[in-house]
């Protein structure tokens, strides 16, 4: 495909190799776009998770963090000829359709009242890796006071919290993702780990 | 070494973010290894992250098999679908433009020259000849008769006429072809 074929899809356009194009993810997306439906399922197999535990991590709310995960797979399938692995690897412009769809979830309601039931395990059926009562009862104590502090945060040191903590992203990815300077990451990042500090040191 | 201590603390939590340039991680590490205080306060920053990380991994685990169920519908035509398709038709277009040009271009020529066989100005023949020759052996033919040509071309559109010109621009003939043959004079 030449790059001045109109039809180029954007990626297309140019003659450099891609730069955050990774080899396995990039056939997934090629098989999408020529229609085959294993792929898709195959490719949302592969994100779906991730993607959920963001949306969990930001919104703290499962039923919340389920309609994003389907709202942005609805979107990133339908808008899948426009990811460009030139400019962000596919786990970066996915994270950005679900952020996007986190904050106006949050816009349109309200942080819900933080639910400790929401966050404990819902089974309660036991198997032999159930840690023991007190075990149990000390981790769903450090989760909740986890949970309590990130929801503590504004919007914009949670996202970056949880961003570096858990999803482990550099803060160029996550200047990326959140469309802010690396510096902006980073000093963000400073004032989300202080402020978790604080919350959890007084809660303790 | 409580000077030093004063120095590296406020590094710790920059250094688990990993946001200290190598020179000032090198410090840390060194002032760390002999500090117990620094240590403890290291394991701390650190222990603040892995906190999160443990936390959020149990706090947000999905059900078993719910995502899924939650899988949204697959589009039905993505977009480079749409462009192969697209892809398609031009070509289709395209073969069928290629067919109507060939087939007005071959009409055009039917129409400047006839059912007219292109035969060279040199060449006549008798309608009345019931001989036939091959066009080289009537091309050797020195005492030819320009009154009538008659070929056994079959057209069903163009029925044979009797023309009594020829065409004044020679057309070379690729194969030879069967016309009638002039009485030879005696020798």
């Amino acid at each position: 495909m030449s790059a001045t074929d109109p039809q180029a899809l954007p990626w297309q356009s140019g003659d450099a190799a891609p730069q955050y194009a990774d080899p396995r993810t990039q056939a997934l997306i090629d098989r999408c776009l020529a229609g085959e439906e294993l792929a898709f399922v195959a490719l949302y197999n592969e994100y779906a998770e991730m993607i959920y535990r963001l949306n969990f991590s930001l919104l703290q709310h499962k039923e919340d963090a389920e309609e994003v995960l389907q709202d942005s797979f609805e979107y990133a399938f339908r808008k899948l000829a426009d990811y460009d692995p030139h400019k962000a690897s596919f786990k970066t412009w996915l994270y950005r359709i679900a952020i996007s769809r986190c904050r106006n979830k949050r816009r349109r309601k309200w942080l819900p009242t933080f639910s400790l039931s929401q966050l404990l395990p819902q089974d309660d059926v036991a198997d032999e890796r159930t840690p023991t009562p007190p075990e149990a009862a000390m981790r769903n104590a450090q989760q909740e006071a986890v949970m309590a502090a990130l929801a503590q945060l504004s919007p914009k040191l949670r996202e970056t919290a949880v961003l570096r903590y858990y999803e482990n992203l550099t803060y160029p990815e996550i200047g990326a993702i959140l469309d802010i300077p690396t510096k902006t990451a980073e000093s963000r990042m400073r004032l989300a780990h202080a402020a978790l500090r604080e919350i959890l040191a007084s809660s303790e | 070494m409580m000077m030093n201590q004063e120095h590296v603390l406020p590094l710790l939590s920059d250094y688990v973010l990993d946001l200290l340039p190598s020179g000032k991680r090198r410090q840390v590490e060194r002032h760390a290894a002999e500090c117990a205080a620094c240590r403890t306060a290291l394991q701390t920053e650190r222990q603040l992250g892995s906190l999160v990380r443990t936390s959020l991994q149990a706090a947000t685990e999905p059900g078993n098999g719910r995502l899924a169920h939650l899988m949204p519908a697959i589009p039905r035509q993505p977009a480079r679908a749409i462009w192969l398709g697209r892809q398609r038709q031009l070509a289709l277009v395209g073969l069928l433009l290629m067919l109507l040009l060939g087939s007005l271009g071959l009409r055009y020529g039917q129409g400047r020259h006839g059912w007219q066989p292109p035969l060279p100005t040199s060449v006549a023949a008798t309608a009345t000849n019931s001989a036939t020759a091959t066009l080289a052996q009537t091309m050797t033919s020195t005492r030819v008769v320009e009154t009538a040509v008659s070929t056994s071309y079959a057209s069903p559109t163009a029925p044979p006429t009797t023309h009594s010109a020829i065409s004044p621009t020679p057309i070379p003939l690729p194969t030879p072809i069967a016309v009638a043959r002039p009485p030879l004079a005696a020798n």
